[in-house]
Parts: C-alpha cells; sequence; structure tokens
C-alpha cells in the first residue's frame, strides 16, 4: 500500500531527524516502540498521521526538544523491582564477597549500564553501603553509564524527587539522603558519602570501538545490570547487547535484566537463571 | 388441768427429811404424769387424775377392771412384751411405745414406763406404769424428717442443676447440648421424658430440636398451638400435675406416652425467647420447678451461645465458600490469562515474523543509510583530495590565457577556455559537494554568534549589490527597525543568505528587482526572525517548489547549462536552515518572482542540547570538582595518593617496580591503580602529562602508563618531552588509550611505547601481562592475546607496468558523452600518433566497433542511453569483438569499484580526472597485447 509506506518513510524521516538534533541513535531501537512514541508526539501535535506530523516538525523546530524527550522517556525511581533488589541483597552480594575473598580480589566491579537518571546506580551503593563489614575488606566500584549526557549530569547532581524514595525505609532514607531544603522537602539529596560510591561516565552501548567504557579500563565485571533498555531494542541489537555484556562479566559474574526482559535463545546455555522470580543470571564458570 | 395451783402446805415434811402424807397425795393428785398401779392379774388397783384424763374413764369404775380394758398395746398385751408382764418377770425398769388404744377406740402414741411396787413386807405386789401421750413429739419427729427429705431432694437438684451447668459449658452445639440437658433431667428430677423446641423466628414456628425417650413423630407447633405454642405466646411455664385420663385428649410432643405429670417452659435469654423445654414425668413436676426453671434458663443461655457460635461457624464456613468461590474464579482467570498468554505468545510469533520482515526492510534501509554515509564521507575525502590540484590547475591555466608564458594561440586559447570553464564548475560543485557531506555526516557544528544584524547585513549585500548591478538589477536591504541581532552561527547564516540573493540574481532577467526584508516575529512563544529572499525572477512552477530543496534534483537539465550552478546551493541552504533550527519556504509565481524566506530563532542556545564539549566540561567538573575530594572517589588510602600528587616519595616497598600512572581519567586512575597495586607494583600518578613530566624525572618510575587525550598537556606532547631528555627516553611506556589510534600514527610513536592497550577492550591478565612484558619480567603464563591489534596491513598499490611508450598505427574508440571530456581524450591521444574514433553513448559504440573493430576501447561508464558497462557485455558477448581490450574510464573510485569493473568484462580502468601520463601509459600498455 503506497500510504502505508509512505508513513512508514515519514517515521524513518521523523527519527532520522531526531537522531540528526540529538546524536541519539534511536533507528536501533525497537520499530514498534519508535512508532508508539512517534505516534504520542504526533497526537500532541494534532497531525492525522506520520507525514503530517513531519511537515508539522519541519515546520516547527522547537518540536524536536518534545519529540526526542518524547522518545529517551524515563521512567525511574529507587529500589524499582523490590523483589529483584531483596535477591541481590541476600543471595548475589554475599556471593560476590566471597567469591572476591576466594580469588584474593579486593575489589567488586558494578556496571549499570544504562542507569539513567541513577536511581538504580544509587540503589545498589545502598546495598553496598549496608554491607558495612564486609565493604571494609572488599571495595566496591560502582560505574554507571548511559548514552545520555542530560541524565547523566542530573544523576551526578543526585536530586531526586519525593516520590522516587517510596521504597526506601525512612532509616534508610534518613541515611542515605538529605532533605533538599531549596524545595521545601519536595526534593532529596544524596548524601556525599554515597555519591562518591557511584562514578557517572557517557558511555554508547553500542560503540563500535570499546567493548565497556574506557574509564572503567577493564571489560571484567562482577554485576552487570541491564534494565529496561532490550525491551526497546531490535532483537539484533538485543543480541549484540547481551554478546557484549556477557564477554564483559567475570565467569560466575551476575546479569540483571528488566522484569519483563529476558535473554535470547541464543544465550540460555550460556547463564543460569539463579531465581525463577527474578531476571538474574549467572555466568556460567 | 387445773390452773389453779394450790398453795403449798406448809406441813411438807412430818419429820426431817421424811415427806409428809398430805405431800404426797397432794403430788400424787397434781402430777401431770398419768399413773396407774396394777396388780399381779393385771388389775387396775389404783389410777391417779391425770391417767383418769388420758383414758377419759372414770377412776372409779376403773379400780377392778383390767389395765387392757382401759387401754391396751396393740401387739404388746398378753405377751412377752408387756412391760407389767416383764415387771413382775423381774425387770426393774420397762421402757417402750407403742401405739396404745383406749377402750373408747382412740389411739395414740404412747410413751410407757414401768417399775415394780412393792408392799410392806417388800413384796413385789404390782407394777406401777406411766403413760405418756406422745402423739405431739411424733408429729415434730415427722415434721423433721419431711424437712430433711426435702433438703436432700434439693441438694439432688442443685446438683444435676451443676452437672445440667457443666455439659451446657462442655457443648457448644444446639442439639447435642440440649439431649445432654434432656438425658440428664430424669436423674435429678421425675421427668421421663422431655423435648426441647427452638424458637424458628422467620416461620414463627417451634421446631422440635431434640426429644428424649421419645417415640414417635414429633411435631412442629406454630405460636400459640398446643401446649408450647402456649407457653411460646405466654413466655410463662406451665405445670399440669396429676392429668387426668380424660386430659391425655391435650397435645403435647410426649401427647402419646401418657405421662400423668406435664411441664413446659419457655426457653429465654434475657427478654428474649428462644424455644420451649417440655417435660413429661410419673411423679408431679410442680415440685421442681424452680429447678426446671432453673435449667430452662441455662438452656436459654446455652442454646444462645450455640446460635450465636453457629452462626459464627455458618459465617465463617461462607467465608470459606466465599474464598473457594474466589480461589476457583482465580483459577478460571489464570487459566484464562494462560490462555491469553498463549494467545499472546501466538500473536508474538506472528508479529516476530512480521518484525523479521520489518527487520529486513529496515536492515535494507540502514544498508542504503550506511551506503549514503560512505558515499558521503567518500565524497568529502575525495572532493578536499580534488581541490587541491584543481587550485592548481585553475591557477596555472589563468596565467597560459593571461600570456605568462609566452603567446597563446587560436586554438591554445579555445583549449585553455575550455578548461578553465569547467575546472570553474567543478570547483563549485566539489565546493558544494563537500558543504553537503558535511552537513550530512554530521561534521557541521553550529557556533553561537552574537551577531549585530545591521553590520552583518550591509557587509553582506555589498558583494551582492555589485553583482546585482552588473547584471542590470537593483538591489535592495530592508531591515525592521526592532530587530537589531541575533545569536547564531554567524558565517552560516552569511552563506545561506549569499547562496539565496546570487540565486536571485541568476535567475532574475535585466531590469528587475532584488530585495532581502529582514522582519522579527513572535510564534507560540518564541522570537523567531525571518529572511526574505524577493526577487522578480522567472518563478518556480508550483510542482517543483519541493524539488528544488533536493541535491542534484534540477528542474530541468538546461538550466544548469544555462544559469550554471551545481544544483545543490538550495539543498545546502535547506540543511544549514536545518542546522541552524530554522525552517525554509518558498513562494513563487511563474513569470513574475519567487520569495525564499528563511525563518531562524532569534536565540539559538537552549533550544538545542549544549555542544558536546561543553556538556563533556561541565560533566568532568561534576565528577571531579576538585583534586581534594579524590580521597572519596578512590578507594586506596588518601593519604599515600595525595602525597604522590604532589610528587613526594611514593609509599610502598622500594623493592616493588614501580609504575607512575599519567591519566586525567580519576576512574580510570582508581581502577588501574587499584589492580596493580593488588598485583605487586609501587603506583605513583598525576592527572596531566606536565605534572607526569616532572613526576618522571623526581621519580624515575620504572614504567609509565600513559593517556593519549589529556589537558595541558596530552600523550603526543609528554612522549615528545620525553625523548628530549635523555636519562628518560628509554623509560618503557605503555598506552592507554581511550580511543583507537590509527595505524600511520602507532607506526610513529617512539621506541619506548611497549604497547598499545585499548581501555574498555581489555581484562585485567592483558594489562599485568603487557606491564609484565614492558618490565622485562619473566611472564608467568603464556600472554594472553592482545585484543587491540590492528592487523590490517596497508593498501596494496596497484601497479602498472612501466613499460616503453609504443605508439602504433592502431585506432582506438573512445566512449564519452561529455564532449569536453571527449575533446581532452582525443587531444592527448591525437598528440600521440593515436587514431580516434567517437561515439556519444554505448550503443553508438557498439555499432562503431561492430564496424570496424578498433585495437582498444576506451569506455565511459556513466553514459545515457546504454551504459559503459552494458555495451561492455554487448561487446563481450559478440565473438567477433570478444578479444578487444576494454579500459573502462570512471568518475568511481571507491574501493571495490575496481573489481566491479574488472568483474564486469573490462581489462583495466582509469579513474577521472584522467591523468595524461596513467591514459597514455594504460592505453600503451593494451595496444601492445
Amino acid at each position: 500500500m503506497p500510504d502505508e509506506i509512505k508513513q512508514k518513510e515519514a517515521l524513518i524521516r521523523v527519527i532520522t531527524l531526531a537522531q540528526q538534533w540529538s546524536g541519539c541513535n534511536f533507528l536501533r531501537y525497537n520499530p514498534g516502540t519508535l512508532e508508539r512514541r512517534v505516534g504520542r508526539r504526533m497526537i500532541d501535535a494534532r497531525c492525522q498521521n506520520i507525514s503530517e506530523y513531519l511537515d508539522f516538525l519541519e515546520r516547527h523546530p522547537s518540536e524536536y526538544h518534545r519529540l526526542v524527550a518524547g522518545l529517551t522517556i524515563k521512567v525511574s525511581c529507587f529500589f524499582r523491582d523490590p523483589p529483584m533488589f531483596s535477591i541481590l541483597e541476600k543471595v548475589v552480594l554475599p556471593r560476590l564477597f566471597a567469591q572476591a575473598k576466594d580469588s584474593g580480589r579486593r575489589q567488586i566491579r558494578v556496571w549499570s549500564t544504562a542507569c539513567a537518571g541513577g536511581e538504580e546506580a544509587y540503589s545498589l551503593a545502598i546495598l553496598f553501603a549496608e554491607q558495612t563489614k564486609l565493604i571494609s575488606q572488599v571495595s566496591t566500584s560502582i560505574l554507571a553509564t548511559d548514552l545520555d549526557p542530560d541524565a547523566l549530569a542530573s544523576a551526578a547532581t543526585g536530586l531526586y524527587p519525593d516520590d522516587s524514595l517510596r521504597e526506601i525505609a525512612k532509616m534508610q532514607r534518613d541515611r542515605f539522603f538529605v532533605s533538599s531544603p531549596a524545595t521545601d522537602g519536595e526534593f532529596w539529596q544524596i548524601r556525599p558519602a554515597l555519591r562518591a560510591m557511584v562514578d557517572f561516565v557517557v558511555f554508547d552501548l553500542t560503540s563500535t570501538t570499546r567493548t565497556s567504557p574506557p574509564s572503567g579500563i577493564f571489560a571484567e565485571y562482577d554485576l552487570i545490570l541491564c534494565r529496561n533498555m532490550l525491551i526497546y531494542c531490535q532483537p539484533s541489537l538485543k543480541l549484540e547487547i547481551i554478546r557484549r555484556l556477557h564477554t564483559c562479566l567475570r565467569p560466575g559474574g551476575y546479569l540483571v535484566l528488566g522484569r519483563s526482559e529476558s535473554l535470547p535463545e541464543e544465550y540460555k546455555n550460556h547463564f543460569v537463571h539463579i531465581d525463577q522470580r527474578v531476571k538474574i543470571y549467572a555466568k556460567e564458570e | 388441768m387445773s390452773s389453779e395451783t394450790p398453795p403449798v402446805p406448809t406441813e411438807i415434811f412430818d419429820r426431817p427429811g421424811e415427806i409428809s402424807y398430805a405431800a404426797l397425795r397432794q403430788m400424787y393428785q397434781q402430777t401431770l404424769s398419768p399413773m396407774r398401779l396394777v396388780d399381779r392379774d393385771l388389775t387396775i388397783i389404783i389410777q391417779n387424775p391425770a391417767m383418769e384424763r388420758l383414758t377419759k374413764y372414770p377412776t372409779l369404775q376403773a379400780i377392778g377392771r383390767k389395765c387392757y380394758e382401759i387401754a391396751q398395746a396393740v401387739g404388746y398385751c398378753h405377751t412377752d412384751r408387756c412391760p407389767n408382764a416383764q415387771i413382775f418377770a423381774g425387770q426393774q425398769q420397762v421402757e417402750q411405745t407403742y401405739d396404745c388404744h383406749l377402750w373408747n377406740g382412740d389411739h395414740f402414741p404412747a410413751w410407757v414406763l414401768a417399775t415394780p411396787f412393792y408392799n410392806d413386807a417388800q413384796e413385789m405386789v404390782g407394777s406401777l406404769q406411766v403413760i405418756r401421750d406422745e402423739t405431739h413429739m411424733v408429729a415434730i419427729t415427722s415434721a423433721l424428717e419431711m424437712k430433711n427429705e426435702e433438703l436432700a431432694r434439693h441438694l439432688q437438684q442443685m446438683q444435676g442443676y451443676n452437672e445440667i451447668i457443666q455439659v451446657l459449658n462442655r457443648e457448644t452445639r444446639l442439639q447435642p447440648l440440649a439431649t445432654a440437658t434432656l438425658r440428664l433431667l430424669p436423674r435429678f428430677s421425675p421427668a421421663v421424658m422431655g423435648l426441647v423446641y427452638l424458637f424458628d423466628e422467620t416461620n414463627d414456628r417451634l421446631v422440635p430440636i431434640a426429644t428424649h425417650a421419645v417415640s414417635g413423630p414429633t411435631p412442629e407447633f406454630i405460636l400459640g398451638d398446643g401446649l408450647p405454642g402456649e407457653v411460646a405466646l405466654n413466655e410463662q411455664p406451665i405445670f399440669i400435675d396429676d392429668v387426668p385420663s380424660s386430659y391425655f385428649s391435650l397435645r403435647s410432643g410426649t401427647g402419646e406416652t401418657k405421662p400423668s405429670h406435664l411441664a413446659c417452659l419457655p426457653i429465654q435469654v434475657a427478654d428474649r425467647f428462644v424455644g420451649v423445654l417440655e417435660v413429661a414425668g410419673l411423679k408431679p413436676l410442680s415440685e421442681f420447678r424452680i429447678f426446671l426453671e432453673d435449667v430452662a434458663r441455662q438452656l436459654g443461655i446455652a442454646m444462645r451461645n450455640a446460635l450465636i457460635f453457629r452462626k459464627t461457624e455458618e459465617q465463617a464456613a461462607e467465608l470459606q465458600a466465599q474464598n473457594e468461590r474466589l480461589e476457583s474464579q482465580n483459577e478460571e482467570l489464570r487459566a484464562q490469562s494462560e490462555e491469553l498468554i498463549a494467545q499472546s505468545e501466538e500473536i508474538q510469533s506472528q508479529s516476530e515474523e512480521l518484525i523479521a520482515q520489518r527487520d529486513a526492510l529496515e536492515r535494507k534501509t540502514m544498508e542504503a543509510d550506511e551506503a549514503n554515509r560512505m558515499k558521503s564521507v567518500f565524497l568529502s575525502n575525495m572532493s578536499h583530495e580534488l581541490r587541491t590540484p584543481l587550485n592548481a590547475i585553475l591557477g596555472l591555466t589563468r596565467l597560459m590565457m593571461d600570456g605568462v608564458a609566452g603567446a597563446v594561440n587560436d586554438q591554445q586559447g579555445q583549449y585553455l577556455e575550455v578548461v578553465l570553464r569547467n575546472g570553474n564548475n567543478l570547483l563549485e560543485l566539489i565546493n558544494d559537494i563537500l558543504d553537503l557531506s558535511r552537513i550530512e555526516t554530521g561534521r557541521e557544528e553550529v557556533r553561537f554568534d552574537q551577531i549585530h544584524l545591521r553590520g552583518f547585513l550591509e557587509s553582506l549585500s555589498a558583494n551582492i549589490r555589485s553583482l546585482a548591478e552588473r547584471q542590470k538589477l537593483t538591489f535592495n536591504l530592508q531591515l525592521a527597525p526592532e530587530v537589531s541581532s541575533m545569536v547564531n552561527d554567524e558565517r552560516k547564516l552569511g552563506q545561506i543568505l549569499t547562496n539565496l540573493m546570487t540565486n536571485a540574481i541568476k535567475f532574475t532577467p535585466k531590469g528587475g528587482a532584488i530585495t532581502l526584508e529582514v522582519t522579527g516575529e513572535e510564534r507560540e512563544g518564541r522570537e523567531l526572525l525571518c529572511f526574505a529572499v524577493n526577487d522578480t525572477g522567472i518563478g518556480i512552477a508550483p510542482e517543483h517548489t519541493e524539488i528544488i530543496f533536493e541535491p542534484f534534483r534540477q528542474i530541468d537539465g538546461s538550466a544548469s547549462r544555462k544559469y550554471g550552478g551545481s544544483g545543490l546551493g538550495l539543498s545546502i541552504c535547506k540543511k544549514l536552515v536545518a542546522l541552524l533550527g530554522g525552517e525554509i519556504t518558498v513562494r513563487s509565481t511563474l513569470g513574475q518572482g519567487s520569495s525564499f524566506t528563511v525563518i531562524l530563532p532569534r536565540d539559538r542556545r537552549g533550544k538545542n542540547r549544549l555542544p558536546d564539549q561543553e556538556w563533556q566540561e561541565r560533566l568532568h567538573g561534576m565528577l571531579h570538582p576538585d583534586t581534594k575530594r579524590l580521597s572519596s572517589l578512590i578507594s586506596f588510602p588518601a593519604s599515600d595518593l595525595a602525597r604522590e600528587t604532589k610528587g613526594g616519595e611514593q609509599e610502598g616497598d622500594a623493592s616493588l617496580p614501580h609504575i607512575l600512572l599519567v591519566d586525567d581519567d580519576m576512574i580510570s586512575v582508581r581502577e588501574l591503580g587499584v589492580h596493580l597495586r593488588e598485583a605487586g607494583y609501587r603506583i605513583s600518578f598525576c592527572l596531566d602529562g606536565k605534572t607526569g613530566l616532572r613526576l618522571l624525572e623526581k621519580q624515575r618510575p620504572d614504567l609509565v602508563l600513559l593517556d593519549l587525550v589529556m589537558p595541558v598537556m596530552d600523550g603526543y606532547a609528554f612522549l615528545r618531552e620525553m625523548r628530549r631528555l635523555p636519562s628518560l627516553s628509554r623509560t618503557p611506556v605503555v598506552i592507554l588509550s581511550a580511543m583507537d589510534i590509527d595505524p600511520n600514527t602507532s607506526r610513529q610513536l617512539p621506541p619506548n611505547v611497549r604497547g598499545v592497550l585499548a581501555k574498555g577492550n581489555i581484562v585485567r591478565a592483558d594489562l599485568i601481562a603487557k606491564v609484565r612484558q614492558a618490565l622485562g619480567q619473566p611472564s608467568p603464563q603464556p600472554a594472553p592475546a592482545q585484543t587491540t591489534s590492528n592487523g590490517s596491513g596497508s593498501a596494496t598499490t596497484s601497479s602498472s607496468d612501466d613499460s616503453d611508450r609504443q605508439t602504433g598505427g592502431r585506432h582506438i574508440l573512445i566512449a564519452e558523452d561529455n564532449p569536453d571530456n571527449m575533446f581532452f581524450l582525443e587531444e592527448i591521444l591525437k598528440a600521440n600518433g593515436y587514431d580516434i574514433r567517437q561515439a556519444g553513448n554505448g550503443k553508438e559504440a557498439l555499432r562503431i566497433a561492430a564496424d570496424d573493430p578498433p585495437g582498444l576501447i576506451l569506455m565511459d561508464i556513466q553514459m545515457p542511453d546504454m551504459s559503459g558497462l552494458e555495451a561492455v557485455q554487448a561487446i563481450r558477448a559478440n565473438p567477433s569483438l570478444r578479444a578487444i581490450p576494454i579500459v573502462a574510464i570512471t568518475a568511481r573510485a571507491m574501493k571495490g569499484d575496481r573489481q566491479n569493473m574488472l568483474d564486469s568484462g573490462c581489462d583495466d580502468y582509469i579513474s577521472k580526472p584522467v591523468e595524461p601520463d596513467v591514459l597514455l601509459q594504460t592505453v600503451t600498455k593494451w595496444l601492445k597485447k
């Protein structure tokens, strides 16, 4: 159908423009996701179809900002998916410390691959910070990366709305956050000690020259989190990312995916699914 | 008995201690104890007045009569038990109680005491009998006995009551507790059978729930009906003792058992009516009224509790049932959802199929995009390479035309004019292509300049005005007074406007007018500036207003010949405008003129993200606010770090190999530091090359780990400086780079660089192996494969045989559609003695070749009608022409094209622009064969 092809082409054009404007590689996102998100903008802009929206976009440069924001929706809060964090705390962390101790390593290396606003990375830092006894013997390095420098900047600032702290107990909250006086207590500031546990660096998971963030030097991690990113990726990209993460995991290390994500068939034999309730996988030793 | 008491006789004693006769007589007469004296023949000798009153028989007549004639004891008189007989038999005292029957038929319980009576000679002559009426005592005794019995009965009832209460307390179910109560009642009351009715409030009925010893059916009663119904109505107990036989027609629950005594009691708790207790006994039940009432009361409480309990249980059961229902509904939902999941999986698989199809489509799109990008990259490289020689050619041509190198004849002048025109066109085209590809490959950066519009536009207009005037056109600049400045990329804006205005001049006939009109506008809260370039030119047809912005699309091929230009100007404008955050539109009427309007934001900043550079600086600042915070960022002790930063003595065992880290990325420093220390090295570090050099001189480390991109002094500069210091130039260096180094650069690295490691691609073992290798330490294990090797060798240079030039008389067929090119090729070859045939396209070439087979064919690949490649294939298909060597002439000089060319049947190829030497070499080579 000519019209369908026309719409399809218009969509690709819209994405290409957004890509040029922002520098983000959207074309490798899931086509369905892209279509839905552009569709949302299209409705907001009161356009009947994508080609009309393309027209609108070309005539209204101010729409670019909204389009790109819409394409990179980031929802998160601390300890999102509490069961996963619970198992991380009770099962995975003790094993990581034991593994490090057994092999004489003095550091546990963690990589939060799509950290967005940093909630996940700080949640991990809290889990590690709570292991006061163990952490005195084995240090922790948490590297949080994202494609989007804006998101990283806000993550590094460490200011979060009250609502995103809903999964954190009051005692824990007061230990790791300070109510921001400038915002009437609607925002919380990460305490410097916790802030210092996490490093934020721009890294593109589709980079062709580097397997892992150069800053981290080694493509060798004990724990890698890649949550709620693969759902937006096309199967080929998803496979590529899993291959990369598999390479970057130390044997016996752990990979954590989002609740509605799973390993591609090709990699099911390379990992052990440690708990059916959550998406935590151990790389075969 | 006389109430009058006679005066005590004054003379009681005859002598002291001896009672007088008169006193004795008085005592005998006055005593209330009835006495009589009986002789051995049981004849009454005398009796006192009290006896006379007791026997109601006159004393005078009684004397002489037998004692048993007056008062006899049945069963005692005329037997050995007769008290008199016992006295006469020698007993000193006999005491007896018996029923005493008087002569007149009266009788009374009597107490008799008999003692012997002696004469003066002390011979026993009679028996003295005292008889007392005991009627009074007997009554008292029997009353006592009755009281005792009653107490015993009460006790029994109390026990029964207790026992019933215990049973009731033990039992929580309605029916068992009623039955147990009925079963216990006979033990503690005369009841022999019984029933308990429960009041059914909803139906106003009494329903029997328990029976004891009742045979046959037990009916229900409605309120007011029958004995239980009446009790229920009045809530008063009914007791019927000694039910007359006629009464048995009375309807009751125990009806057919023919009991003689009935009791019906309401069962109540507080004022709430619960039911009826009916009992029947063989003895009167009214005596047990209180007991039965108490039992009924306790039964009421128990029944009430049982009812509540039952209700609770029912509710619990109901809850349970509800739970189970919900559970089953849940199960159903689960099943449904599983079904849905199955369905969705099916849909998923279908959609995956679709996605696969779409992926294929998109892959193709991406491939196309990639090819497009490749093309752009190539073009931009190519253009650079082209521009340099072209400038030389043009410059020299101009010089030649100006006669600098001596006089030029007409033919030479003609040649030079063609060269110059084509050269200029080519240069313009190359410039445009370069611009376009820079924008398309995203290499064009936007600057934020504060532009003062009047000055900017006036200097821009100065050039345009003179150009316009040369064409006999008027030019006008109209700047709205409210518009004074804007923030955007000044150079690009100038390029856009110049382009539009030169275009306008180009397409406007003599006498026309060009205006540049600049106005301010506010749209959706954004301040915008409109730059309108208006002309009175030939105009554009409405159907072409879109096409004109597309690259390499010209409305009419002849336009470029007539008006010149590459045809890329507008598409460059459009791309630049988009880059500046604006838009370009065109309004035009054919034959009357066009108006191109560029709308730009007044301030470009804030509408786009900051340039990467700026972001990185900010991010860096955020991540590494100052070196003081180092201690919190790095896991090993802060103290020695601080010292090392200042360049002081490094801590640790001096016998350990010492490594200096020179890297501005603190995270990298930390990661390297942690692991190298773990591996047994001493570490010091600094964040820029300059400090690095200082530390190098001061500390003399055994090895330097060097980053390349750093502020103050980068890695390359560091290496250069290092070479100047003889004492340090041989310190081994291992480069750790975040970016790939191109092979050329890496070949030029100084010899003390012992290796290059790619940050992010290595594992710890790689680093340690490389460090050991660089330090000349023995490798504990075979060194792991290096992940960073740049294996690709340098491209092989194609060599053409440098054989002697040998021209033959054989002719050459040139297939070329561009007359200038044809002229050029022909001139070169003719000058070298070759015979030339010309063909304007593939078809023609085929025809000419068939007519008169040439010794060699030079084939332009891009030609109308029949392309070069098609022509080559056709020639190769013709047996008589197959052997003719064909050299392709092509502008495409991309990697792989050569192979393409050779695969398609050409023997060799020459790329445009054709160098005469190469042409002649190639021609000679192939003609020789």
